[in-house]
């Protein structure tokens, strides 16, 4: 079993960094071939959820695409099979591209169960805090979480800028997390704040913990994850309500913020789940605007298309 | 990365991105016809310029409903689909007056009406009532939507948007003339 990750025309150079990283955090390789089954990552019609999928058993490289075109319709037509990643924001309906590779190149490893579905989904979803030292990768995180549903973020900003950078850190970083049609709200947090809720999950990168999948991440609001915490952190807040489980990644000094918070992000939006839909009620209709003339006389006069009349 | 492509005003990503709608015709009912044919509709089109079309993926000349409280003529169904129904060959005899607003709003595309409820359409100007007054007012509900990104749900009151929806099809006729 070897996984290859192939970025079909990303153009970014920071992406294709960060997408090398993907790799070598998943133990994988980034490729410019296609080596094996190829498993497409595009959010196209027919595609399946990149949930649900038993783990991987054979060679297989994942293709991810250019940052605003997608996959080409080449790698597209000779995929094996096409995936997505499920969203649940109306506005905000892709991740960055690396991070993107990280939650299907983790997920395509080591599998997992279905989403749920449930009848009242924000009543599961954890209190997530970010701790974020670089702007760009607190604004690609910011951008999942919208994704993946988040409506409140918490940030513990140690020298991100995202409230108090510079123009360009800050312009960056709005940038990054699609700021313009990114509705959550982001909270200043500490570690300190920690105290106020009944659950603490620090995940991190790699290490000897719990597995992340293996973590019940649906206590509500009285739960938090955090994602991005040192260990002299660690230190300071271990007491018996924090939970340590680990996303099982090959070991780094510096892991990118944005690749470890979309697997976290991805996997608590799975446990969360989303809204089952309710028996027997119709979806929404879809939205027509007509233009008519409108006839005054309706009520008196029975309007005969011509037509009509010459077939009788 | 200081500035998205994603973040562009629409004209200009409209110009990166936009490709242009498939336009296609079913023949039109007996006795009646499509007031502005296909190639019309693409020079139509052109003209309006890409912000108009971008994300829009057809434009259909079909038959209208058979429906009898009101003269179908387009829709916007979303996302992304105009459709434009044939018409009656002018004069139409309605055998009724109109309300004076339908009556203005004829008599602004170049209709001439009588008091007995005919409506002559002079030379072409029922084909450049479908362009730059039907086509033009749909196209303006298509931006609203594409802009807004919105999934099956309208982005603004049904009076709001079809004020704002009037509002764009002025700027675009302006363009055709």
């Amino acid at each position: 079993m070897s996984l290859s990750i192939f970025p079909d025309g990303v153009e970014n150079p920071a992406n294709l960094a960060r997408i090398t990283d993907a790799a070598r955090l998943l133990g994988a390789e980034c490729s410019s071939s296609i080596d094996g089954r190829l498993i497409a990552i595009e959010n196209s019609t027919g595609a399946a959820e990149i949930y649900g999928r038993s783990p991987l058993r054979e060679r297989a490289t994942i293709a991810v695409g250019n940052e605003r075109r997608g996959l080409s319709r080449r790698t597209l037509a000779s995929a094996d099979e096409t995936l997505e990643i499920p969203t649940q924001s109306r506005t905000v309906t892709t991740l960055n591209v690396a991070a993107a590779a990280a939650v299907a190149g983790w997920y395509v490893l080591r599998g997992s169960g279905r989403q749920a579905q449930v009848s009242r989904p924000e009543l599961r979803r954890p209190f997530f805090l970010l701790v974020g030292r670089h702007h760009v990768e607190v604004g690609s995180s910011l951008r999942s979480a919208a994704a993946f549903g988040f409506h409140d973020v918490l940030l513990d900003d140690r020298g991100a800028g995202w409230f108090e950078g510079s123009a360009a850190e800050r312009r960056e970083a709005r940038a990054a997390a699609r700021r313009h049609k990114n509705p959550p709200h982001v909270h200043r947090a500490s570690a300190d704040d920690l105290e106020r809720f009944e659950e603490v999950v620090v995940v991190l990168p790699s290490g000897s913990a719990d597995a992340l999948q293996h973590e019940r991440l649906t206590r509500g609001r009285h739960q938090v994850v955090v994602v991005g915490m040192g260990s002299t952190d660690l230190d300071r807040i271990a007491h018996a309500r924090v939970r340590l489980v680990t996303l099982d990644l090959k070991p780094s000094d510096d892991p990118p913020l944005r690749l470890v918070a979309s697997i976290v992000l991805a996997e608590i939006a799975r446990q969360v789940g989303r809204r089952r839909r309710v028996p027997g009620r119709p979806a929404a209709p879809v939205p027509r605007y007509e233009a008519a003339v409108r006839l005054t006389a309706t009520g008196d006069v029975l309007f005969v298309d011509p037509s009509r009349l010459l077939d009788y | 990365m200081t500035k998205s492509l994603r973040t562009d005003p629409r004209r200009i990503r409209a110009i990166r991105r936009a490709t242009f709608p498939v336009v296609r015709m079913r023949s039109p009912r007996a006795g009646r016809y499509h007031p502005a044919s296909a190639a019309e509709v693409r020079e139509a089109l052109r003209r309006f310029g890409e912000d108009s079309y971008y994300g829009l993926k057809a434009v259909e000349l079909i038959p209208a409903p058979n429906v009898s409280d009101r003269l179908p003529l387009g829709q916007l169904i979303e996302p992304g689909r105009i459709v434009l129904y044939d018409q009656p060959m002018p004069p139409w005899r309605l055998g009724f007056d109109l309300s004076s607003d339908e009556r203005s709003r004829l008599g602004a595309a170049g209709a001439t009406t009588d008091g007995a409820g005919t409506v002559a359409w002079p030379g072409l100007t029922l084909r450049r009532f479908m362009l730059a007054y039907v086509l033009a007012h749909e196209l303006g509900h298509h931006m609203l939507q594409h802009e807004r990104r919105l999934r099956g749900e309208a982005a603004a009151r049904t009076r709001d948007h079809e004020a704002r929806a009037e509002a764009i099809a002025r700027r675009l006729r302006a363009r055709l003339d």
